[in-house]
Parts: C-alpha cells; sequence; structure tokens
C-alpha cells in the first residue's frame, strides 16, 4: 500500500471537502455562491475516481484526477482574489443567488469557505504530484 | 475485485460519513437548544416591528422576509391566505433579512410607506411589482420609490425616509437577530417560536393548527 499512499491522502482531503461542503450547505443551510459550485464540480468526482484507481490499482487514476483538479484549483484560485478584494467585484460573474463575495464563516479571521476549498485543492495537487514523483522514481529504478 | 486497497477506503469513507451525521446532530442540537432560550424571544419580535393582527393572538408567524426575494414573492399570498384561515387567531410579524443589493433600501421606503400608515399595501405591491425593480439581471431600484409614490405615497416623506437613514439601524439589527436565530434563507418562518423547514401553505398552516392545539 506505501506507494498509494498519496493517493489515500488525496482521496482524504476530497472526502473531507465534500462532506464540509455539504455540512456547509446543507445542515448550515449557507447558500452555496456560483464559484462553490464550480468547484463542487471538480471535487465531487475525485472520490469516485480516485477511489476506484484504488480499488482496482490502477495508477492512471491520478492522471485522470489531476485533469479535473487543475480547473478546479484555479476556480479556487479565482475566486480567493475575488474574497480577499484583490480582484475587483465587477468582475464576478454572480449574478443570481449570494454573491461568491459574502463572508459568511470566518473563524479566526482566516478560516473562510474559499480559503478551506483552496487548501483543500491545494493538498490534493501535492498528493497527486507526490504520488506522480514516486512513481517516476519506481521506473527509473 | 480483489484488491488490498478496498478496506482501508471503505474505512475512510464511513469515517467521514460518521462524522458528517454526527456534526450534523450535534449541530442541529446547539441550534434547537438556543432556540428554546428566553433569549430568544427578545429577538424574534422587536417593538418596533411591522405586525398585523391582535397583539394577544394565541399564535404569532414571524416572516424573515427580503423584498427582493423571489421566494418570498411567492409565499405573500400563502401567508395572506393561511392568516384568513384563522381570524383572530394570528399575528403577522416582520422582520427583514435583506439579502439582496436593493434589498435594505426596499426595506427602507417599506419602513418610509408605513410612517405614512400604508405599510402592508406597500408591501403587497413590491412583491407584486418585483419582476420591474428586482429582477437579478436588471435591478431597477428607482423604480421601487416610484411605484410607492404611483400608489398616492408622498414623494418628498419617502425620500428623507432613506436619506436620513433613520430606519438602517432596525434593519441592521433585523438581519442580526435573523442571523443569530439561525436564518439562512428567506422567508424564514417562525411559528410561535418554532422554526418551520417547510414552505408552502399545508406546511404553514399545519404549524398554526399545531400551535393552537397546544
Amino acid at each position: 500500500m506505501n506507494r498509494w499512499w498519496p493517493l489515500f491522502a488525496a482521496l482524504a482531503v476530497a472526502l473531507v471537502a465534500t462532506a464540509g461542503s455539504l455540512f456547509f450547505s446543507e445542515v448550515m443551510k449557507l447558500p452555496p455562491c456560483v464559484l462553490c459550485w464550480y468547484q463542487r464540480i471538480a471535487m465531487y468526482p475525485l472520490i469516485p475516481i480516485l477511489a476506484l484507481g484504488l480499488v482496482l490499482e490502477d495508477a492512471r487514476c491520478a492522471l485522470y484526477a489531476t485533469a479535473l483538479l487543475l480547473p478546479g484549483l484555479v476556480t479556487a484560485v479565482y475566486h480567493n482574489l475575488l474574497y480577499y478584494g484583490v480582484l475587483p467585484e465587477s468582475v464576478s460573474p454572480c449574478t443570481q443567488g449570494i454573491s461568491c463575495t459574502s463572508k459568511q464563516i470566518e473563524w479566526f479571521g482566516f478560516i473562510t469557505i474559499p480559503s478551506l476549498s483552496l487548501v483543500g485543492f491545494v493538498l490534493i495537487a501535492a498528493c497527486l504530484w507526490a504520488f506522480h514523483r514516486s512513481k517516476r522514481k519506481e521506473t527509473l529504478a | 475485485m480483489k484488491s488490498r486497497n478496498i478496506w482501508p477506503i471503505v474505512g475512510l469513507v464511513s469515517l467521514v460519513v460518521v462524522a458528517l451525521a454526527a456534526a450534523t446532530v450535534v449541530y442541529r442540537r446547539s441550534q434547537d437548544k438556543d432556540l428554546a432560550q428566553a433569549s430568544v424571544a427578545e429577538k424574534l419580535v422587536r417593538p418596533y416591528s411591522p405586525s398585523m393582527g391582535p397583539a394577544d393572538a394565541p399564535v404569532t408567524i414571524v416572516e424573515f422576509l427580503d423584498p427582493e426575494c423571489e421566494a418570498c414573492r411567492a409565499m405573500a399570498p400563502i401567508v395572506k391566505r393561511v392568516v384568513a384561515d384563522f381570524p383572530g387567531k394570528v399575528r403577522l410579524v416582520v422582520r427583514y433579512m435583506p439579502f439582496h443589493g436593493n434589498s435594505a433600501l426596499a426595506a427602507s421606503l417599506l419602513e418610509g410607506a408605513r410612517e405614512q400608515g400604508k405599510y402592508w399595501e406597500a408591501l403587497d405591491r413590491l412583491f407584486e411589482l418585483q419582476p420591474e425593480w428586482g429582477s437579478h439581471d436588471n435591478p431597477r431600484a428607482e423604480r421601487i420609490a416610484e411605484i410607492l409614490v404611483e400608489m398616492g405615497l408622498d414623494k418628498a416623506r419617502l425620500e428623507d425616509a432613506v436619506r436620513s437613514g433613520r430606519h438602517a439601524q432596525k434593519i441592521e439589527q433585523d438581519r442580526a437577530d435573523g442571523m443569530e436565530l439561525g436564518v439562512r434563507a428567506t422567508p424564514s418562518f417562525f411559528v410561535n417560536g418554532t422554526l418551520l423547514r417547510d414552505l408552502g401553505y399545508e406546511p404553514l398552516r399545519a404549524a398554526v393548527e399545531a400551535s393552537l392545539r397546544r
């Protein structure tokens, strides 16, 4: 299993992120903004992709996961830039429902929903990269 | 599908599912406990809140609404119907939950209409014509005051109600109370202090009936 641990870690992060986002929207009833939905589209399918890849011991699943991860990561970066006012709000694509910059949760001043999402995507990116490196080392050895 | 990896995955998934379920139970319980506290009563109804119906009515419906919210518009006739179903038994209290761009402005103008004794008519009319002023892709804030003036309200006094900012504090207090009470969507109804979980005629009527039976 040791060769697979980075994918397990990535799966764990995706599970926690999914459960967390569902908790925010379905239990705490915080409305998800448009950008949150785009990030969910990238995050949720990572669970079946990574889980199936691990079960079938198919290393290619890391590639499929990366293809989903990248747009998610880009959206998360963009969302954080908007949220923290680096980009002006007028660029925001949110025209319906809640604004993507409304601050709904601010724990300890820096834990916010967009920042949690970004941390999740970065962690998964790091895991996939670690997996990729260990795989390359293996083939070289 | 024999794989060494399957059991850690099952473990991982179960762990997260159980954690989510536990967090849900804990959160719901803490929310209900908060609602059961005595201080909730004053957060539900403030002395300044617009209210319709007898003050000593056995049932009080507190509606957290946003004049710019489509669901609130859809619920407006239903609320009226339920109140009419129980003549003299229901008091309706309005609190503002300004979630949209022009919600606070609309609320200030509604309070301005209230000063002129036409609150409920103004609320009805703004809901009725909401697509004109509150559409998401083309909000026309200036229409709000125009609509009220067309109803025969005094324009200068309405403008003054907004410009003076004398209603801003109440609206902000409503929003703060709503957040503390767990209002995350509009409309949210509290029937004798209990949050209504489903919207619609039947759930609201059932909640009023249950409160009357108690």
